[in-house]
């Protein structure tokens, strides 16, 4: 599903460049569930974003699902990522002039899906993440873990290839994040990639293989087993 | 899809109710000048539309070659030489305004605007419905009327008037055999009663007749396939082969479309007040609605770039869920439409205020512009006009904001919440809103400001010529001397005058060419007709006079000069000029002689034309007085009291009893001539003024909501510098300071500009005062200090708050 070699990210501002990327390859297959850990500044947002097709690599390649994408266009790179590609972030990134159900409903309104299957597919997402009831509410008349329900409703509800998911777990308290863990390695049962930032060991438990990068580089991929055995108990 | 669009809209723009607000309003009272102005246009748009094919109706105008002169009139034979000879003209019809006159059925006299036409004038100008008679042969027969449907009633009551008759000005007796229906538009050929034209058809092709092209006006309407330029081309050959070679030479013929007709320069002779929106006062009144709904625009653009922060976030959202580019776009113009169309309602109401304003401007009635009329909005095609508008401003004042927030990439926006850094690029753009709207207010204020001061001098300068208390009587057919006989003696009368035209006002004025034998040339003199009264009674200086110099002047070829006669005549001094046989040129071998009985100081007498251009008089050039019982039309009569209605009733009841029962009573105050002159640059300025003042209003409410936004977005930083030991005025100073100092640099750089400028218009003026410093100064500070005091206002209200409450917020 996901393949790149040798990805590097600059930013350029006035007075310094910031080397955020500096040669990461990874490969991901489909079906995989993939947590990215690693110290703050070390990337992993960075990574997330060129893997989402959000961002481009200042170099290297990156294969999203076979396809080589590094040199598309912001218009193809939309294209791509519309239906394919969800994203679940920190901070929710709720809309917040609109209702539950209109936030959900946007995806596939932009995939132009015709409004009887996009009622029953909303209400589905909304079912799946148990926040029916709140519909018609406004995200900030939801706690933030409802809020982050409805944000995982809404990345899942066009049936992406491809959720990423950036401390999706970050701003909640340990039972709404177990909820939302519950609800993506549900998803990823179901078939659907998961990519996962996390600070959270807990978390990346729920994954079955963590990338650990240290500033722009990938310094270790170790398989759950593997994690055991370094660190027993845990 | 739209109807997310259209729910995010609605919902925004609630959220941020006070920029919507700023927003919907600002616009709607640009959008209301504007509309204003369209109505205005397309009234004018709109004259003689009604005709079938009306772009193919043409005049026939006058080029006097000597000066370049351009007359509406033409040849009087022309309309009948091109039935008669020309290719490819479907009618040719020759029109006479007559003006305003008057006519009598039975013991009723109604003052009326007439026209004379010939038969043809049905076949160019089609749209003029029938109520009643017959198209066929419709004014052909001499002696024939048709009447407007309104005058058929005020003559004949509910009786059939056709078949009937009325006496024109109580002496020619004309048949009725047509009734006008009110017609399906504005027109330039209307008037009450219409007059068979039948001598111009007679006359044929006499070569003096060719010659008079100050007379009568020539509508054509042309066949399919013919242009404008073969209709000059035939009419050039007409005119050469039927006048006398040097009144061909002097002259040349030129078409004109009605298009050019609505909108063009205004001609000499123009046939009537009703084509009126020269192209000058098109862009001026353009020009003013353009600089508002550009102010109002600039408040959008701002304002929505300094949103782009908060809606950055948005944009990240909806783009990472897969909007395109394309589909943001469409989402943040449809905002601005939203906002656009609802200013569009809330400008209707507006307009509902706006419009009897407009319609009290004096310039409308000296120009004989019908006003608006407020039903108008009830038009289906007014409505459309009014919504397209509203889209079209929507989409312009929508573009850039919404390309440039469409344009965020995800991944930034999303990245950092409160990063303000993004702010910084168009931060500079706002200024740059900012600052030209200040500038236009500056400017707009100070010019509105000269303008009324210049206004106020023009109305209230002393003219030397005393008319307070002074009203003016047209003679009409009545000897001055039985005038005066009858009302010298009612106790509301003072004094009595006689003059031939009146100074101060809008008539052109009469020039000869005086000799002397102290001088080569013939000088060119201004000339009134005046009465020996009139030099007293008009507070006139008598520099200098022969001894019983009225008996002189009334009795036999006395003149009296102004001093810049005298001088140019070669005397000395007045005393000198006392006696001095001078003689006046009748035509180049023969002259009258005239005797100097009398000097008297210059004095300004210049009217409406020479304060607007075209007029030829220099107050400050030779005049002479001149005696002619024959001449004087007007009676000058002063009030004993200040009382002039008392005046004009018993100056009415004379009229009536002893005089006229035919001739309508006509009666001015002569405040009102002199209105003539300052009047329309008093509407300039008000409406300058006006536009000066809505855009202060607009600047000052975009200012407002930035303040507000920009304090909003910095409570935070706010609340650290007073935890941080800054007093109230510290932060008050460190928000307000770039506003300051934006806005003095503008008035800096305008000022000088406005100044000149106004200096510039104030040359062309007889009589101008000068740009006065200390008010100019004036304007710019209530200006800037409107502005500074609207920035204050947010800014202390944001220093006032308590630190532990922006810094808990987060
Ligand atoms: N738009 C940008 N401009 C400049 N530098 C950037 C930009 N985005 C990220 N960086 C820099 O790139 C590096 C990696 O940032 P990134 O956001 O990927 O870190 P992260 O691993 O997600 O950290 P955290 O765990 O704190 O979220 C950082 O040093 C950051 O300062
Ligand atoms: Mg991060």
């Amino acid at each position: 599903m996901i393949q790149t070699e040798n990805l590097k990210k600059v930013y350029r501002t006035d007075e310094v460049e910031t080397l955020a990327l500096n040669g990461v390859h990874v490969e991901i297959d489909a079906g995989e569930f993939v947590s990215v850990m690693g110290p703050s500044g070390c990337g992993k947002s960075t990574l997330l974003n060129v893997l989402g097709l959000l961002d481009t690599p200042s170099e290297g390649r990156y294969a999203f699902d076979g396809q080589e994408v590094g040199d598309h266009s912001e218009r193809q790179r939309a294209k791509l990522r519309k239906g394919n590609i969800g994203f679940v972030f920190q901070s929710f990134n709720l809309i917040d002039e609109l209702t539950v159900y209109e936030n959900v409903e946007l995806p596939p309104l932009y995939l132009d899906i015709p409004s009887a299957e996009r009622d029953e597919r909303v209400e589905a997402a909304l079912d799946r993440v148990q926040i029916a009831h709140r519909r018609d509410h406004f995200p900030q008349q939801l706690s933030g873990g409802q809020q982050q329900r409805v944000a995982v409703a809404r990345a899942v509800v066009a049936n992406p290839k491809l959720i990423l998911a950036d401390e999706p777990t970050g701003n909640l308290d340990s039972t709404n994040g177990a909820q939302v863990m519950e609800l993506l390695s549900d998803l990823n049962e179901a078939g659907t990639t998961i990519v996962m930032v996390t600070h959270s060991p807990a978390d990346a438990e729920y994954s079955a293989r963590t990338i650990h990068l240290f500033d722009g580089k990938v310094v270790s991929e170790n398989f759950i087993e593997q994690e055991y055995a370094a660190h027993p108990g845990a | 899809m739209l109807r997310n669009f259209l729910t995010v809209a609605v919902r925004n723009l609630r959220r941020n109710g006070g920029t919507t607000a700023i927003n919907i309003f600002g616009l709607a009272v640009s959008l209301a000048v504007v509309l204003l102005v369209l109505l205005f246009v397309r009234e004018q748009w709109r004259i003689d539309r009604f005709h079938s094919a009306s772009d193919r109706i043409h005049r026939v105008t006058t080029l006097r070659m000597n000066d370049g002169a351009h007359f509406a009139t033409a040849p009087t034979p022309l309309p009948t030489a091109l039935r008669e000879s020309a290719p490819g003209i479907d009618a040719a019809t020759a029109v006479d305004q007559y003006g305003d006159t008057f006519v009598v059925r039975g013991d009723t006299s109604l003052g009326v605007e007439a026209m004379k036409v010939d038969a043809s004038f049905w076949q160019v100008f089609d749209g003029f419905q029938l109520r009643a008679g017959s198209r066929e042969r419709l004014l052909a027969q001499p002696h024939t009327a048709v009447v407007t449907l309104e005058m058929a009633r005020r003559l004949f009551g509910t009786d059939n008037p056709v078949g009937r008759t009325f006496l024109h000005e109580g002496e020619t007796e004309y048949t009725v055999t047509g009734v006008l229906a009110p017609p399906d538009g504005p027109t330039h050929v209307g008037g009450d009663v219409f007059l068979s034209l039948t001598d111009a058809s007679s006359a044929g092709g006499d070569a003096d007749a060719w010659g008079d092209v100050y007379s009568q006006w020539t509508y054509v309407r042309l066949a399919e396939g013919t242009s404008a330029s073969d209709l000059e081309a035939t009419a050039g050959i007409l005119f050469e082969r039927g006048a006398q070679p040097e009144d061909a030479s002097d002259y040349q013929l030129s078409v004109q479309s009605l298009a050019t007709l609505r909108f063009g320069p205004r001609l000499w002779n123009e046939i009537a007040g009703r084509l009126t929106l020269s192209g000058w006062t098109f862009w001026f009144i353009g020009g003013l609605a353009a600089v508002l709904l550009i102010a109002a625009g600039f408040n959008y653009v701002s304002l929505s770039v300094a949103q782009s922060l908060r809606r950055a976030r948005e944009v990240g959202v909806r783009k990472t869920l897969g909007a395109q580019q394309s589909q943001l776009v469409g989402q943040f113009l449809g905002e601005a439409i939203v906002t656009a169309l609802s200013a569009s309602v809330v400008a209707t109401m507006l307009l509902g205020g706006f419009v009897p304003l407009f319609n009290n401007l004096y310039l409308l009635d000296l120009l004989e512009i019908p006003p608006l009329d407020l039903n108008l909005l009830l038009d289906p095609a007014v409505i459309g006009l009014i919504a397209l508008t509203g889209v079209v401003v929507g989409l312009l004042a929508g573009a850039y904001p919404a390309f440039v927030l469409s344009s965020y990439r995800p991944a930034q926006t999303l990245r950092a919440q409160g990063d303000s850094s993004r702010g910084g690029g168009s931060q500079r753009l706002r200024s740059a809103l900012i600052a030209v709207q200040v500038a236009v207010t500056l400017f707009l204020v100070v010019t509105a400001t000269t303008m009324l001061r210049q206004t106020w001098h023009m109305a209230t300068a002393d003219h030397q010529l005393r008319t307070d208390r002074v009203a003016s009587v047209a003679l009409q057919d009545v000897p001055y001397d039985t005038f005066r006989d009858a009302v010298d003696d009612l106790p509301s009368v003072q004094d009595v005058a006689a003059i031939n035209n009146l100074m101060l006002g809008p008539s052109s004025y009469d020039t000869r060419y005086l000799r002397s034998s102290l001088v080569e040339t013939p000088i060119k003199t201004v000339s009134f007709a005046v009465d020996t009264s009139f030099v007293a009674h008009m507070g006139l200086t008598l520099r200098a006079s022969v001894s019983n110099w009225d008996r002189a002047y009334v009795q036999g070829d006395g003149v009296l000069l102004n001093q810049a006669a005298v001088e140019k005549l070669g005397f000395d001094s007045p005393s000198a000029a006392l006696g001095a046989e001078i003689t006046e040129d009748r035509s180049e071998t023969s002259g009258v002689g005239r005797t100097v009985v009398g000097v008297v100081d210059n004095f300004e007498y210049t009217g409406t034309g020479e304060v607007y251009g075209g007029g030829l008089a220099d107050p400050e050039g030779p005049m002479m007085l001149y005696a002619n019982a024959r001449h004087y039309k007007y009676a000058l009569v002063r009030a004993g009291s200040d009382d002039l209605a008392v005046l004009r009733g018993d100056l009415k009841d004379a009229w009536t009893e002893r005089f006229d029962t035919l001739h309508p009573f006509e009666f001015r105050y002569y405040d009102d001539i002199v209105r003539m002159r300052y009047g329309p640059l008093q509407d300039v300025a008000y409406l300058t003024g006006g536009v000066g003042l809505l855009t202060i209003l607009i600047a000052a409410l975009g200012l407002l909501s930035l303040a507000t936004y920009q304090v909003q977005t910095r409570t935070k930083e706010i609340g650290v510098r007073k935890a941080l030991g800054a007093s109230v005025t510290d932060v008050v100073v460190h928000l307000s300071w770039p506003f300051a100092v934006l806005l003095v640099g503008t008035a800096l750089v305008t000022t000088p500009i406005a100044w000149v400028v106004n200096h510039g218009w104030l040359q062309w003026m007889p009589d101008a005062v000068d740009v006065e410093g200390g008010i100019v100064v004036l304007c710019v500070g209530a200006v800037v200090g409107v502005c500074l005091v609207t920035i204050g206002m947010q800014t202390v209200r944001a220093a006032r708050l308590d630190p532990a409450t922006t810094l808990r917020d987060e």
